[in-house]
């Protein structure tokens, strides 16, 4: 199931990439030649990369052919089994803890992305961070409030007081 | 022009603010070296906002010595609690850790932050030996050089970054691409912007970088999940000065082989692209086939520290040469370290080299200064590091999402800015999970303009490609490269 959700994650993200390569190309053709020239000159091969991409994400065994599309790395180290972990950035210690949904987390981004829009990031940044913290985290109130006022403040005097930066 | 450069180098460090800069960037380094899964792009990324309204070289500075504190922090909780705090420190867990297990963790950490110090040293000589000799090369730089230059630049990335060659292109071309949003550099008129007043002025290079590498990291931490120490007890530490001293010595011991790991981190380090992690694993892959007791590295052996640690930290010296002399970052730290350039108006590359070296001896002295405080520092506050790595990744993750968000308004005040390093930060987590390298976005975004400019300019001047042999041999050697994935395999197969 994880892998199926992954293949199509994989197809869905190349096909995105695919849809706004060919919005640029289609784009180019109402701008002059010069300013399109450019352009269309790196969209097009481009283009066909990730045409390339996109039938092997769909067909990997018929990909493999293609030794562009094949996920071989030049520089190949040839660790032990025991390193293996550590090489792809993986802890070989502690207690594993299990991750968030994908969509969650894009949500608690999107959420917090909308309130500093939308809100002074003075109001917004604690805001997220009690609802997070409590919500999410399960954090005690006392440990949630004491890192919110932390930030908050941290927050204040570098963005606020010494780069003057506000709302606008 | 390189005494001139040293001595202007100098003369910024003098400044108390400079100092200031200097101490705060490497304690951040390595606060953010020693948490797991937050390397050097993400507190480069984090902190470029914070240098907005710097002096081009104070910020440098700052940002130089958080790199040079991320390397050392990186190897404190590797040792201590057997958790590398970024993916180049990988390799000092193997020996490190059963080092402390036994009661020898102020001699791996004394050896691990002897070797991190001079191997940043020996980098960075390297790299101010090459410098005279490479400003002269770079004299002889045009259109058609600059032009194969990013073509070069990005076809080598293509190939020695994570995934495949495809993706490695695809996402140089992305890059690329969104470089071209905005104004036309040669028309002067507006294009791809799709009737938004925020386009106009295109993507803004900061809101990208901190959405692609802080928030795209910390979602993916987030998703995956991670490793928690349950156990801040294993961080105490046995032993004292003396056997702090015993671990300074062994570098000193073991010298031959500091030197080769170090240049061994020195050449990896100069191939953009390919980054701090393969050094440290060649390094000590190296260490153990050479060394006669190469049969107990992974039980405890002090060798095994040298070696990782002198080449993680050595790379940074080789890393700034392609990163300054052609603008082609050696690794993703050095590539989010150029959109600090950018911010501050520095173009890296040969103009660079021959008008403004004060800048470049400004950064030398950073990350010389970083890498000798970051080791005394980590001598004295190694167990207080260490226990950072149990704070769990659910309350550090939301003060991520807020500082890189907030970051991401402070360098232009514009909203909009929000919403892209939001929507990058998406992006970001779908290129690290999908295999598509990031670096390479940053390398189009910087190099699509470039590129552009010089194939204008060479169109309009009328000069050959023909004519000039480093451009045509910066063109055979992309061919070359971009070649390695067909004929590898095929001379895999001949023998067989």
């Amino acid at each position: 199931m994880a892998d199926v959700r992954r293949s199509f994650g994989r197809i869905a993200f190349t096909a995105l990439l695919l849809l706004a390569v060919l919005l640029v190309i289609g784009f180019s053709f109402t701008l002059g030649a010069t300013a399109r020239t450019f352009p269309l000159i790196v969209a097009v091969p481009m283009c066909l990369l990730l045409l390339l991409q996109l039938w092997h994400d769909i067909w990997p065994h018929l990909g493999e052919r293609v030794p562009f599309l094949r996920e071989q790395p030049i520089v190949e180290l040839d660790l032990p089994e025991e390193f293996s972990d550590a090489a792809e950035g993986r802890s070989p210690g502690g207690r594993h803890v299990e991750g968030l949904g994908e969509g969650r987390v894009i949500l608690w981004l999107a959420g917090l992305t909308a309130a500093v829009y939308l809100a002074h990031y003075l109001i917004a940044a604690p805001l997220f961070l009690l609802v997070f913290l409590r919500l999410q985290a399960r954090t005690s109130w006392i440990a949630t409030l004491a890192v919110t006022a932390a930030v908050w403040a941290v927050l204040y005097l570098l963005f606020y007081e010494l780069l003057r930066v506000d709302y606008l | 022009m390189m005494w001139d450069g040293i001595l202007g180098g100098l003369d910024v460090l003098w400044q108390w603010q400079v100092i200031l800069y200097l101490a705060g960037g490497t304690l951040i380094g390595m606060l953010f070296g020693a948490l797991p899964g937050l390397g050097g792009p993400t507190v480069v990324a984090l902190l470029i906002p914070l240098t907005f309204g710097m002096e081009a070289d104070a910020a440098l500075l700052l940002l130089a010595a958080s790199m040079g504190g991320v390397a050392f922090g990186g190897s404190i909780s590797a040792i201590l609690i057997n958790t590398p705090g970024t993916a180049p420190n990988a390799a000092t867990c193997f020996d490190g850790y059963p080092m402390a297990r036994r009661g020898e963790a102020n001699v791996a950490i004394g050896a691990a932050a002897t070797a991190s110090a001079l191997g940043a040293v020996f980098g960075l000589m390297v790299f101010t030996l090459i410098l005279p000799f490479a400003a002269q090369f770079l004299l002889s730089f045009s259109y058609s050089e600059n032009l194969m230059l990013a073509l070069f630049g990005l076809g080598t990335i293509a190939i020695v970054s994570e995934g495949s060659v495809a993706k490695g292109l695809i996402a140089g071309a992305f890059g690329m691409l969104l470089a071209f949003v905005g104004r036309d550099i040669v028309t002067g008129r507006l294009r791809y912007t799709f009737d938004s007043s925020y386009l106009q002025d295109g993507f803004a290079l900061i809101p990208v970088l901190i959405g692609l590498f802080a928030l795209g990291e910390v979602i993916s931490l987030l998703v995956k999940g991670g490793s928690i120490q349950d156990h801040p007890s294993e961080a105490r530490r046995s032993g004292g000065m003396a056997d702090t001293m015993r671990g300074v010595g062994a570098v000193f011991s073991n010298f031959f082989l500091f030197l080769r790991c170090s240049m061994l981190g020195t050449v990896i380090g100069a191939i953009p692209g390919l980054g701090g992690t393969v050094a440290n694993f060649f390094a000590y892959l190296h260490a153990k086939q050479t060394s006669h007791d190469g049969d107990t590295f992974g039980q405890g052996n002090v060798k095994g520290v040298i070696a990782s640690e002198s080449s993680n930290d050595a790379k940074d010296g080789g890393a700034m040469l392609p990163t300054i002399l052609f603008g082609l970052p050696g690794s993703a730290t050095w590539a989010v370290l150029l959109g600090g350039f950018v911010l501050h108006g520095v173009a890296p590359g040969p103009q660079l080299v021959n008008t403004n070296p004060d800048l470049i001896f400004v950064l030398i002295f950073g990350l010389l200064v970083a890498n000798i405080l970051t080791s005394i520092l980590g001598i004295l506050l190694a167990s207080h590091l260490a226990r950072l790595v149990t704070v769990p990744v659910l309350v550090l993750a939301p003060i991520i999402f807020v500082t890189g968000l907030v970051g991401a308004y402070a360098t232009n005040g514009r909203a909009g800015d929000v919403v892209v390093a939001g929507i990058f930060g998406v992006i970001g987590y779908g290129m690290k999970k999908y295999g598509f390298p990031r670096v390479s976005v940053v390398i189009g975004l910087i190099l699509g303009p470039i590129a552009e400019a010089s194939y204008f300019q060479l169109t309009y001047s009328g000069q050959s490609l023909w004519s000039r042999p480093i451009a045509m041999s910066l063109l055979a050697l992309t061919v070359l490269m971009l070649s390695i994935p067909i004929v590898k395999p095929l001379l895999q197969r001949r023998s067989g």
